[in-house]
C-alpha cells in the first residue's frame, strides 16, 4: 500500500506545486503588465482552465498522504505525511478563501465598464501575493512528501 | 542516505518541472491560442520571461540527480529506472533547444504591432512539441517515484 501511496502522493504534489508555481514564473507578472481592460478576459481565459484538473491533483495528494499518516510504520512517517496533510489542508484553504472568490469576482465584472475606483480595488497585487502562498505552501509539502522516502526505512 | 537524499531532490525538481508543463499545456496554452495574433505575441513575450533561468536549472538539476543515482545505485531495479529518467529528461532539454526555444526566439523577436497577413502562426508547433516534452517530464516523474519507493 506504501508502494502506490508515496508515489501517488509525490505525483500529485509534484504536478500540484509545479502547476501553481506557473503563476508566479510568468502568469503574474505577465498580468500586472497588462491594461486593465484587456486583463480582465485575459485572467478569466487562463484561470479558467485549472479545473478540476489542479484541485484533483492537490486533493488526491490530500488523501494519500492522509492515508499515509494512519497506515506509516515509523513514527517519523506519520508526522511527515500528517504534515503534508495539513499543508495540502492549506493550500486548499487559501485557494478557496482567496484566489477563488477573486476568480469569480473577476469574471463577473465587464471590461468595458471598469468601476470607477478600479485602481484600488484592483486585485492583482492580492492574487498574486495568496498565489506566491499556496505555491509556496505546495513546494513545501512536496519536499515533505518527498523526505518520506528517507524516514520509511 | 545518499541515494534517499539524491532522489528527494530530484522527485522535487522533476515534480516541479512536470507540473509546470502540465499546467502550460492545460491552462496557457488554449488561453493563449484563443487570442488574436497581436496580443498573443505580447502575452507569449512576457509569459517566457518568468520561465528563464529557473525551468532549464530544474530540468538540469533532476537530470544530474539522476544520473548520479544510476552510479550510486546499490538496486539494478532502481539503476533502470534512474537510467530511464535522466534519459527522459534529457529528451526535454532537446525538445526544449530545438523545438521550442528556436520558437521563443522568433516570437520574441516579433513586433505585435506590425503582423502581416503573411504571418506563420507558431502556435501549433509550439504546442505539439511541448506536449512531447511534457510527456517526457511526467513519465521521468513516474520514474523516479517508483524509484524512490525502491530505494526506502
Amino acid at each position: 500500500m506504501i508502494a502506490v501511496l508515496v508515489p501517488l502522493a509525490m505525483l500529485a504534489g509534484g504536478l500540484a506545486a509545479g502547476g501553481l508555481m506557473i503563476s508566479a514564473l510568468g502568469g503574474a507578472p505577465m498580468l500586472l503588465a497588462l491594461p486593465a481592460d484587456v486583463y480582465l478576459p485575459v485572467h478569466k481565459l487562463l484561470v479558467g482552465r485549472f479545473d478540476p484538473f489542479m484541485p484533483a491533483c492537490i486533493i488526491t495528494a490530500l488523501l494519500a498522504d492522509v492515508a499515509l499518516a494512519v497506515i506509516a510504520p515509523t513514527g517519523a512517517t506519520h508526522a511527515l505525511a500528517a504534515a503534508g496533510a495539513a499543508l495540502y489542508l492549506s493550500v486548499l484553504s487559501v485557494s478557496l478563501t482567496k484566489n477563488v472568490p477573486i476568480n469569480h469576482w473577476i469574471a463577473s465584472l465587464d471590461p468595458a465598464q471598469l468601476p470607477e475606483d478600479w485602481p484600488s480595488i484592483d486585485p492583482r497585487a492580492r492574487w498574486r501575493n495568496w498565489n506566491l502562498v499556496r505555491t509556496t505552501l505546495a513546494v513545501a509539502a512536496l519536499a515533505v512528501n518527498a523526505s518520506v522516502v528517507g524516514c520509511l526505512v | 542516505m545518499l541515494p534517499q537524499f539524491i532522489v528527494v531532490i530530484s522527485v522535487i525538481a522533476t515534480g516541479l518541472v512536470a507540473g509546470v508543463f502540465l499546467a502550460v499545456a492545460v491552462s496557457v496554452m488554449p488561453a493563449l491560442t484563443a487570442m488574436a495574433p497581436g496580443p498573443y505575441v505580447t502575452a507569449h513575450r512576457l509569459l517566457g520571461q518568468g520561465y528563464h533561468p529557473v525551468m532549464p536549472l530544474l530540468v538540469s538539476t533532476a537530470l544530474l540527480c539522476d544520473a548520479a543515482l544510476a552510479v550510486v545505485a546499490a538496486d539494478d531495479s532502481v539503476r533502470a529506472l534512474a537510467v530511464a529518467g535522466a534519459a527522459l529528461l534529457a529528451g526535454v532539454q532537446l525538445v526544449s533547444q530545438f523545438r521550442n526555444v528556436p520558437i521563443n526566439r522568433v516570437v520574441h523577436a516579433t513586433d505585435p504591432e506590425r503582423i502581416g497577413e503573411g504571418w506563420a502562426d507558431p502556435r501549433p508547433m509550439w504546442r505539439a512539441w511541448h506536449l512531447v516534452r511534457t510527456g517526457f517530464a511526467i513519465a521521468a516523474l513516474a520514474a523516479i517515484a517508483a524509484a524512490s519507493v525502491l530505494i526506502a
